[in-house]
């Protein structure tokens, strides 16, 4: 089977929300999982895809397609990425949890490297504010685990 | 919202128990749905990163920078157990930055301080910010540190030796404060070189060190003992001509440990160790290395030097007196395949003795185009090729300096070691 984009057909994919989405084939199957439909032949129906609403999923086939456009360097990516994950934590959540569940390894790195970035250099409390952690530490607790840590803390 | 969808839903099924909706209900039922849909989403922006499932969570995790992470591990109970679970050390390994521990030269051991072995992260986005450089636990001073060289590291573990002998004393894993201590044998005076390194076909972690006794039928012959983490003593492989000169830098590849093997003043071949099957191997040099390597100086091996750059083999030499050569060979043990990879100028400043013959042994190139080197297995340098001209990478790291490369991991010994001599112990205060 082609795979190329002057040969790419169109898939319909719909979204938790009900929303139908047309996409190329050859940015569709970016999706691992919904390259082994249309493998197995099983694409031709609107896909539903009960996890991911109808929002996301069009963030994602936005990052599916620059990706699948060959002619991009990998510089522009790059930056094309970096403004891609410039997001809310609600946005990126339903990304990542959407990358997880369509199986795009690219996309599930790109955000997961994003959030552990937001963590770097942060201190714990300011880690609870940013992810709306609660504190379970007794107070004896958290005195033991930061003295048993505070050296890295510099 | 979300209740609010939950209650529409309630009337509608108190309403319509038995009986088929009208069309105009059906359509309504739609229309609600999406509404409902719509709701949920609005709700469900507002979701948290800290929601995720914990593999998801633990993925993150192993992405953090080294020194946040012990920062995250004082957030919540939950990310606390994440980060000691064995699923997070197995995943952060494969991600953790390549690095070189650093210890103060032990010819200056008057000037070693308490805690001043470190971590270099070569993968920082720049080697001589501060945030490269990341000092571990105090703790480890229990081990008396000053007293020991690293001899050699391997997935997070390091192996110490006596500052003296170079006997191993222990197997340390600097980042979680796990050690256990190495069985000792009693042998008058002794001189070790010793290797710490993994077999993957058996899971099996080795040290491998090379003794110089008086025993030795030859004077170039040393001993080859073994010692398997979770066994109770270690073994003798016999003395053997090939292990002279043994290994002095990291030049483990291919599971095999690796050294040049010169006769009278000439280089002859490069000799490897297998750590799994215990064999000895003879690999081929560069043709023609011999002659060009000193330029022409053939009695002198002044400069020469073996490494692993960029996952190949990779030997370092003179072309000439100016010229220092990189190879690498990129088929292993293919002589042919063997190929120069770069040609660095030296101008050595007349006065300086030390940079003479100085040896050099590439790590990576940096972002702003710069060959960082070992010189000497003691200073860390950036080469320009534009420029032609050497850089020191300070970042307040001492000048001279031994070092090992290093991937820091969190895994423990109970995951890479099993058996009932195995009693693992914790650097802090119990």
């Amino acid at each position: 089977m082609s795979l190329s984009p002057s040969t790419s057909k169109m898939l319909s994919l719909k979204s938790s929300d009900g929303k139908v989405l047309e996409v190329e084939e050859h940015v569709a199957v970016l999706c691992e999982t919904i390259k082994s439909l249309v493998e197995d032949g099983c694409a031709d129906s609107p896909i539903p895809l009960a996890n991911v609403d109808g929002a996301t999923l069009g963030n994602v086939m936005e990052w599916c397609k620059k990706h699948a456009d060959q002619k991009a360097s990998a510089d522009d990516l790059e930056d094309w990425d970096a403004e891609f994950v410039e997001r809310d934590q609600g946005e990126l959540y339903h990304l990542i949890m959407a990358a997880n569940y369509l199986n795009i390894k690219g996309l599930l790195d790109l955000i997961c490297q994003k959030v552990a970035d937001m963590i770097k250099g942060k201190h714990p409390e300011k880690i609870r504010e940013i992810f709306n952690i609660e504190n379970d530490f007794t107070p004896e607790q958290q005195e033991q685990i930061r003295k048993d840590n505070s050296w890295a803390f510099e | 919202m979300k209740g609010s969808r939950k209650r529409r839903r309630t009337s509608y099924v108190n309403n319509g128990t038995n009986r088929r909706n009208t069309p105009k209900e059906q359509k309504e039922e739609e229309e609600e749905d999406v509404e409902a849909a719509a709701a949920a989403a609005e709700a469900a922006k507002g979701r948290s990163i800290s929601e995720l499932p914990f593999p998801i969570l633990i993925d993150i995790l192993s992405r953090v920078h080294l020194k946040s992470i012990f920062r995250c591990r004082c957030v919540c109970k939950t990310w606390l157990h994440l980060i000691l679970s064995p699923e997070f050390a197995k995943l952060h390994l494969t991600r953790a930055p390549s690095s070189l521990l650093l210890q103060l030269s032990r010819y200056r051991l008057s000037q070693r301080k308490r805690n001043d072995v470190f971590l270099l992260d070569l993968e920082a986005a720049d080697v001589r910010h501060r945030d490269a450089k990341f000092r571990f636990n105090p703790n480890l001073n229990s081990l008396n540190l000053r007293r020991c060289q690293l001899a050699d590291s391997c997935n997070g573990f390091l192996c110490l030796a006596d500052i003296c002998s170079g006997n191993p004393l222990y197997i340390l894993n600097p980042l979680t404060g796990d050690y256990i201590t190495l069985p000792q044998v009693q042998k008058g005076f002794v001189l070790c070189e010793s290797r710490f390194g993994f077999c993957p076909n058996t899971n099996q972690y080795k040290v491998v060190r090379f003794v110089h006794t008086v025993k030795a039928p030859r004077p170039d012959e040393w001993e080859i003992e073994i010692y398997t983490l979770g066994t109770a003593s270690w073994r003798s492989t016999g003395f053997s001509q090939k292990s002279a000169c043994p290994p002095r830098c990291d030049c483990l590849l291919n599971g095999s440990l690796h050294w040049v093997l010169y006769y009278g003043g000439g280089l002859e071949s490069i000799c490897s160790f297998h750590i799994g099957n215990e064999t000895f191997q003879t690999l081929p040099i560069p043709p023609l290395f011999d002659l060009c390597v000193c330029g022409g100086h053939k009695r002198s091996i002044r400069g020469l030097n073996l490494g692993v750059f960029d996952g190949y083999l990779c030997i370092c030499g003179y072309d000439s007196k100016t010229h220092y050569g990189i190879w690498v060979m990129k088929e292993y043990g293919v002589q042919e395949s063997w190929s120069k990879l770069f040609v660095i100028e030296i101008s050595v400043p007349a006065r300086n003795v030390r940079l003479w013959w100085a040896d050099y042994i590439p790590i990576k190139f940096l972002n702003d185009g710069g060959l960082l080197m070992l010189r000497n297995g003691e200073t860390l340098v950036s080469y320009s090729f534009k420029e032609r001209s050497f850089e020191m990478v300070r970042n307040r790291i001492p000048q001279f300096f031994e070092a090992v490369s290093h991937s820091p991991s969190f895994l423990s010994f109970k995951d890479i070691a099993m058996g009932e001599n195995l009693k693992v112990l914790n650097v802090k205060p119990r």
